[in-house]
């Protein structure tokens, strides 16, 4: 009796991901447009779960969202959060800060800049972690209005958030 | 007897690239040249083998661009991008996005790096996947895609 | 009797990245601000090692990076740069450029790129992401986020 055995392990352990239907420019998913008018509290995009078991294990995350600005005289700005946990009660993880200048009002509407931010992060569980793993991703507003200057900036989609736990030695 | 056991998610993996792939590459796929009338041109192809009739295909693409002419008193310009489940037109649409194509003026133009990422759930007997990335510029003078040119695609075990 | 056990599928044969600590815009990691100053060189942002264990793979590689101009009416632009072996003399594995305009202005770029890797003459490999500012007038800079990542994926 001769045995062959071989054991090649893969690192991918876990894959989680959120998409709008369709994941499209001016999507007519319910869950967008998203409207800022002025400089506003943090609201969630979007949330995936992922199973967390062996030491040494890293969450790769990326995100992508598609946003116009219809008018936006002064700098402002978007500020995306990835949170391990629920926003404010779990752990600040990745954030970042894109543009949220340009477009224009005509006498018959808007002349929209659109936008496309994208971005990746990396969280790390060194020890064994028995639970699931929910990662919140969150959008806040900076935006200066002015009566002068209406602001109109409107989250559109696409909107992409994945995560994929990869074991590391 | 034979046992066989799957322990990793990421099954197949497709990509492409510029040679080299960087801004201004020699790769004569670029430049590509863009105006308002140029309509939706090709960037890039990839076909992803298939392990599983069901799975869920994690594309992402990078495109490097710039902007060669001021749009003073016109529109805002822009870039839309979009992914194709086979070919453009006759394929099916999976994924778009659109980017800001504004900027540059007399005292020059303006780069810009757009990053694209979508899961695709498919469900096919078929043996490989055909993915094709594609830009239309509209409101426009003139802007070039220069490079880099980037596009992947994982199959990942459902 | 013949008993054959095969256990494998392994495509995502490493994985490893870099982040500043808190990874989020204006970061108080000590590594950051960068600042980018007229006619700068190339500064570094972030190095990864990727341990090669097959004789033929790819390296699939990500980044995002945040930065701010304070002030940059004239269309300046930001050049980032992949160089495997060295950060100085390494091969250009990759670049990109984005744009540098504004005032004030946040900006988030990432890209990603496949590196193939044929007889590598080392078991590891290191890759060095790099960005200049060119053309600029007054100071940018990278506030952070960065992040940096490489997965060996087996061909």
């Amino acid at each position: 009796m001769s045995q062959l055995l071989q054991c090649i392990f893969g690192k991918l352990l876990d894959f989680a991901f959120d998409v709008l239907r369709p994941n499209v420019t001016n999507s007519d998913s319910p869950r967008v447009p998203i409207r800022f008018t002025s400089s506003s509290e943090e609201k969630i995009l979007s949330s995936i779960t992922v199973d967390v078991h062996e030491k040494n294990t890293a969450v790769w995350l990326f995100g992508t969202i598609g946003f116009l600005v219809n008018t936006v005289i002064f700098p402002g700005s978007l500020t995306f959060n990835i949170w391990r946990g629920k926003p404010y009660k779990g752990q600040l993880i990745f954030s970042t800060t894109d543009t949220a200048q340009g477009g224009r009002e005509t006498s018959i509407g808007f002349d929209p800049t659109f936008r496309n931010t994208s971005f990746t992060a990396t969280d790390f569980f060194k020890n064994k972690h028995c639970n699931k793993v929910t990662y919140y991703l969150t959008v806040t507003s900076q935006l200066t209005s002015d009566p002068e200057d209406p602001i109109d900036v409107r989250l559109i989609g696409p909107i992409t958030f994945l995560a994929g736990t990869i074991q590391n030695k | 007897m034979s046992l066989q056991f799957d322990f990793d998610k990421l099954r197949n993996f497709a990509y492409d690239t510029l040679k080299p792939n960087i801004s201004d590459s020699t790769d004569s796929r670029v430049p590509i040249h863009l105006t308002s009338t140029t309509g939706e041109k090709l960037l890039s192809t990839i076909t992803l083998p298939l392990e599983n009739q069901k799975a869920a295909v994690w594309l992402s693409a990078t495109i490097g661009f710039r902007v060669n002419s001021p749009v003073p008193s016109q529109p805002p310009s822009a870039m839309r991008f979009r992914i194709w489940r086979g070919q453009p037109d006759t394929g099916t649409l999976v994924y778009s996005t659109t980017d800001s194509g504004q900027g540059g003026d007399s005292f020059g133009s303006v780069s810009r790096t757009t990053n694209l990422n979508h899961i695709d759930i498919i469900k096919t007997p078929c043996k490989s996947v055909t993915y094709t990335l594609t830009v239309e510029a509209f409101d426009i003078v003139s802007i070039s895609i220069i490079g880099p040119i980037t596009f992947t695609a994982a199959e990942i075990e459902l | 009797m013949f008993n054959t056990f095969i256990i494998q599928f392994d495509k995502l044969i490493h994985f490893v990245f870099d982040k500043l600590n808190p990874n989020i815009s204006n970061s108080t990691d000590p590594r950051v601000p960068i600042v980018l100053a007229p006619d700068s060189g190339p500064k570094l942002l972030s190095a990864i090692e990727v341990p090669i264990e097959k004789k033929e793979s790819i390296v699939w590689l990500s980044a995002t990076i945040g930065t701010f101009v304070e002030d940059s009416i004239n269309p300046s632009r930001l050049i980032f740069t992949i160089l495997r072996g060295n950060p100085n003399t390494g091969n250009i594995v990759f670049s990109t450029a984005d744009s540098g305009q504004g005032g004030p202005t946040y900006r988030t770029s990432t890209f990603t790129h496949v590196d193939q890797i044929k007889n590598y003459p080392s078991s590891k490999v290191t890759y060095y992401l790099t960005v200049q500012a060119v053309d600029n007038s007054e100071n940018i800079n990278i506030i952070g986020p960065i992040s940096f990542n490489g997965a060996e994926i087996k061909k």
